[in-house]
Order: structure tokens, then sequence, then C-alpha cells
């Protein structure tokens, strides 16, 4: 076998033997059951509600307003309508378990000492964190697909609860090629974050450091589109020393791994309106952004420019660094 | 054509800011031998082993493991040795044989049947399947021995291989390394505290102290440089006798303490000894050949130090 393969083969094998691993998979797939108990529950209060007229949909609630809630609820807990929800779900959450599984893949070579181990063996250092990485996008591709296959009896199920029989018209070429496409684009968007948590834990020497970077840059990378929302705020109530701070925040925004995965995870799809986007930018007198908003070629470049950029820092510290003695 | 020398060291120095970790050593470890790496703790001895390993970037100095220099990479010459180094470190959550398998495949792969024979080699066979986080620290030393044995290497440097052993474990060892050695031809760097073991197994020795060689050689020459023959005499024969036996070209030196002359010379004299001193009409009390250890020496040329 190629050495370089072996090492992948390696990473999967350790993968596989983690009691992490499974436990992380088993909350999503928690969340998942969860998720449709929560509509079901949903469903049966609306029903309880119409039928004795007591609760949020009880009283006073016109038949409109009744029936639209009605059909809502049937398009989530159909199965479309389940599995797109529960995407959302998965990839939000699947996100932070591979961040976590990743830093403590990488972390652990240090922390146990391992490293020195796989280095005397002849391990080349160059070829360890694209190793690691390669294995870890290859154990998240395996849990989207086994959390995808798992979806479907959950969603079958709140379909018949919500019309009380299996509709399979779901079942066509065109809607199972937009799911298919869905979990691969948002499996292929883990790529800079997993080898964002490498880098860290190859930096920092350690699990439990390269967790607190892993994991709190995706909350502040997440909750930039915040300060897109408060700026645009502040200015609808006339302050002015939001342009500054927009005309640099937004280009910042375009290439973070976060609106480049969601520009790419709705690639030919319309696609949700940001604060930092043409259109919010545009109902105010705030500069426009990047000309390159909602671009999937600049998303591409950026992921992968990220991605290259994380595993050849993680590399060259690497490569620099005395292990031990 | 194998390479004569399977290490080669020139002015090998590691500096960790002010501390000089090693200072400009340099030594040759000759192929098809069991060769002895020895030195008080702190000496230097795991650093200029993770400098031969690749672990460690020198400061300067040059050295070569299988003709390969350390600098350029030593990823051809590591394929063709075993190593172990500190304490064994392996993944707590996989078993003893899982450890293996993922080594093997780092290695390219090896079939199960290779990992069996060096667990049943290193006595863990009946434990491969318990977790590594479970095993006592004679059996992670013999895992750690396992997974240096996977590749059927050429070479081997193990830093501490006995630590934790039982005595039975200890002498496995010892007999495993002297076979591999005489019958396959293999060798081996080995770098112990038990300077028992090591002069029972080892061929020749390099012993550093404070990162510099104090002393290096083969064990039966070393310790034949200090070999002495102790003879007790008459108070009144004393000054007479240690004049006799200086005249002595084989006689390198006399130590007197009391009644007692402390004759370093080699023990096969002793007789010589005798002879000279009662052509004087001077007969000893007592003559005996004092053999010296690996322990005596490294305890003289270390000064005794204990340190941490």
């Amino acid at each position: 076998m190629n050495r370089w393969l072996g090492l992948v083969a390696a990473e999967l094998l350790k993968i596989g033997r983690r009691r992490l691993t499974w436990g992380l998979l088993a909350v999503l797939l928690l969340i998942g059951i969860q998720h449709g108990r929560n509509l079901r529950t949903e469903l049966l209060d609306y029903r309880q509600a119409q039928t004795s007229g007591v609760g949020r949909f009880g009283q006073g609630v016109s038949p409109e307003v009744a029936a639209a809630t009605e059909a809502n609820l049937s398009r989530r807990m159909s199965l479309s309508g389940f599995l797109n929800e529960l995407w959302v779900i998965t990839d939000m959450w699947g996100l932070f378990a591979v961040i976590i599984l990743a830093c403590i893949q990488a972390g652990e070579e240090s922390d146990q000492g391992t490293g020195r181990t796989l280095l005397i063996r002849g391990v080349p250092r160059l070829a360890w964190p694209a190793a690691k990485l390669a294995a870890l996008l290859a154990a998240a591709g395996l849990a989207w697909i086994v959390l995808a296959l798992a979806n479907l009896p959950i969603g079958l199920w709140t379909q018949t609860q919500a019309i009380g029989h299996v509709d399979l018209s779901v079942f066509n070429l065109q809607r199972w090629t937009d799911h298919a496409l869905l979990l691969v684009r948002s499996w292929l968007t883990t790529t800079p974050y997993l080898a964002f948590a490498i880098a860290a834990a190859t930096l920092a020497r350690g699990a439990g450091p390269a967790l607190a970077l892993g994991l709190g840059a995706r909350f502040v990378e997440g909750g930039s589109i915040v300060v897109g929302a408060v700026l645009i705020g502040m200015e609808s109530m006339g302050s002015s020393a939001t342009h500054a701070l927009y005309r640099v925040w937004a280009p910042l925004h375009v290439i973070s791994f976060e609106w480049s995965a969601e520009v790419i995870q709705t690639w030919g799809h319309p696609s949700w309106v940001q604060p930092f986007s043409p259109t919010a930018a545009g109902e105010t007198t705030l500069p426009l952004p990047s000309p390159f908003f909602d671009s999937p070629l600049l998303a591409i470049l950026v992921l992968l420019g990220w991605t290259g950029l994380w595993l050849a820092w993680a590399t060259s510290s690497l490569q620099r660094r005395d292990v031990c003695a | 054509m194998p390479e004569e020398f399977v290490i080669r060291t020139w002015g090998l120095t590691k500096r960790y800011g002010k501390t000089l970790a090693v200072d400009g050593i340099s030594f040759e470890v000759p192929r098809g031998e069991v060769f002895g790496f020895l030195g008080p703790n702190g000496a230097g001895k795991t650093t200029t082993i993770a400098m031969l390993l690749g672990l460690v970037h020198p400061t300067s100095g040059a050295a070569e493991v299988l003709g390969c220099d350390i600098r350029k990479g030593l990823g051809a010459a590591l394929r063709r040795t075993g190593a172990t180094i500190e304490s064994p470190a392996f993944y707590p959550y996989l078993s003893g044989r899982d450890n293996l398998r993922v080594m093997a495949l780092t290695g390219g792969g090896c079939d199960a049947g290779r990992i069996a024979e060096v667990l049943e080699r290193v006595g863990l066979a009946g434990r491969e399947g318990d977790l590594f986080k479970t095993y006592s620290m004679g059996m992670k030393q013999r895992l750690a021995l396992a997974a240096a044995l996977l590749n059927d290497p050429e070479f081997l440097i193990l830093d501490e291989p006995t630590n934790g052993l039982d005595p039975a474990g200890i002498q496995e060892t010892r007999t495993m390394l002297r076979q591999m050695v005489d019958e396959q031809g293999k060798s081996v760097f080995l770098s112990s505290h038990l300077l028992h073991e090591v002069q029972q197994v080892c061929d020749r020795v390099v012993i550093i102290d404070h990162g510099r060689v104090i002393a290096q050689g083969r064990v039966d020459e070393l310790l034949r440089q200090r070999e002495a023959i102790e003879v007790e005499l008459r108070p009144a024969d004393v000054d007479r006798g240690e004049a006799a036996l200086r005249t002595a070209r084989w006689v390198t030196g006399i130590r007197r303490d009391g009644d007692r002359l402390h004759v370093a010379a080699p023990a096969e004299r002793s007789g010589e000894v005798a002879e000279i001193l009662a052509g004087q009409q001077i007969y000893p009390t007592q003559l005996v050949r004092a053999s010296s250890t690996l322990e005596d020496l490294f305890l003289t040329l270390t000064g005794n130090n204990n340190r941490e």
C-alpha cells in the first residue's frame, strides 16, 4: 500500500475505534429523532387546539391563519420538507461535531506523545496534516451519508403523522439529485474548518487549546453576520459612523468560511438576504460590499485558499519543530 | 553494499537557549554489534537519540544513520530501523494489536501474521486485545519493542527498553537482542541505566556526561584498563614492596591504602606481582585480582553524580 494512503487508513482506524466518534454520531441522530418528535408535538398541539378551542391555535384564530398553519406544518413534516429542515440542523451541529473530532484527533499526537512514535517510524512530517485532513473528510462524508439514510425513516414517520399515509411521490430523480448535491456541498464545505482544527491542534500542541480555538473561531465567524445586522440597524437610526466599519467588515465577511460555505451550498437556489448583501446595503446609504458577493467561484477559491493556508501552516510548523527531548 | 557503521556523528550539538544539552559529541557505531549508550540522568542521551531519529534538529555538527544524513531527511533510514524513545506512547483507546496495526499502516501496511509474530516474540500474546490504557508499564515497554520489531529492521535504536520490565523480562530482552545480533546480523544501539545488563549484552559502549563523550571503546578493553591487583603486606614491607612493583613496565599506577597496595595492572599479571615481591623477600599476606565492572567505571568517570 502507498505510504500516504496507509497513513490515511491508520487515521480512519483510529477514528472508527474512538468512542467519541460514535457518541457524536449518536447525538446527531438523536437531534434528528427529537426534531421529528417536536414537529409531531406541534401538530398534535395544533389539532388539539382546533378541537378544544384552547391554546395558541384555539379561539380567535381566523380560518385563513389556521389553514396556513396546518399547510405549513404539513409541508415541514412531508419527507422532502423534513429532510431539508433536518439538513440545516445536521449541517450546523454536524460541523461542530467534526471540528471537535478533528481537534482531538490531531491534538492527541501531542497530548499522548504518539507523534514521536509515528515520526520515528519514518512517517514524513510533510504528509501528516494532509493525511489527517483526508481521513477526517472521509469520516465526515460517511457520517453525512449515515445521517441522510437515518433521516429517511424519521421523515417517513413525520409524513405519516401529518397526512396519515406514506407519500412516495417525493422519490423522483430531480429531488434526490438536489438532496445528494446538498449533501455533497455541505460535506465539502467542512474542509477549511477541519484544516483549521488540525492547524490549531498542531500549533497549540494539544486538543484542549485546539478545541478552544476551533470552536471559538466558529462562533466568532458565525457571529460576524450579527455585526452586519447591527451596522444596518445603526445606519437606519441615522448613525454615520457605520460607513467605515461596514466598508471594512463587508469584504471580510465575503472571504469568511461561513459565507463562502453558504454560497456553495445554495448555488443555483435563491439565497437568503444577508446584512452584507448588495440588496440589504442598497436599502441604506451604506457602501456596497465586495462586487464578488454571491460568487460561487470566489467562494470555492476562498475555501480552497483557507484550506491550503491552514495545511501549509500546520505542515511548516511541524517541519520546523523539535518533537521531544 | 551495507554501510560499515550504522551511526556516525561528528561534533553533534544541541542547544536549548542557554542550555547546552549535547556538546559536540562524535562516535561511530559499527554494524553487527550491540552498542551501549550510557550516561547519568540529564547527560544528553535522549536528546542525542532524538537527533539521530530526526525528532530534534541539531544546532550544529552532523550525523548519519545507515548512511543517511540526519539533516537531509531520514525517511529511508528510519524505514530500515526500529526504535523506541522515552516512555512508550500509544493510543490509549486502542488495543495492543490495533496500535500495532496503526503503526504497520503508517509504514504502508503489513500482514496480521507479522503482528501476531512480534506480539508472541515480546510476550504479549493473549493480551493483544486489551486496551493500551489497561497495560502495566512492563506491558507498555513490550508493546514498544513489538512496534520497533514490526518492520523486521536491520538496526534497532532502543532508549531504556527494559524500564519497568521484571527480571525475567529484562533477561528475555537481553537474550533476544544478543540473538538478533549474533544470529541475524542486526545492529543494536542501546541506551540503558542498567549497567550490569549493558556489560552483559554490549560489545562496545560510549559514555557521555554533561553532553560530552567521556569514554568509548570495547567493553572488555575499557574494563581491562580498570583492572587491578590488591596486595596486602606486613607494615614493614609496604615501602619496599611498592618500590619493587613500580619497576615493572606493565604497572601503570599504585595507590596505597594502609598496608594494602592497589596495583593498576592487568589481572593476569598477579603471578608476576608475587614473583617480584618474592625476589625482594617480601611475602604478601593476601593477593587478589580486583576485577572492575562497568558500574565502577561509570561511577568513576561520571563522578558518582546522582543528577535528575
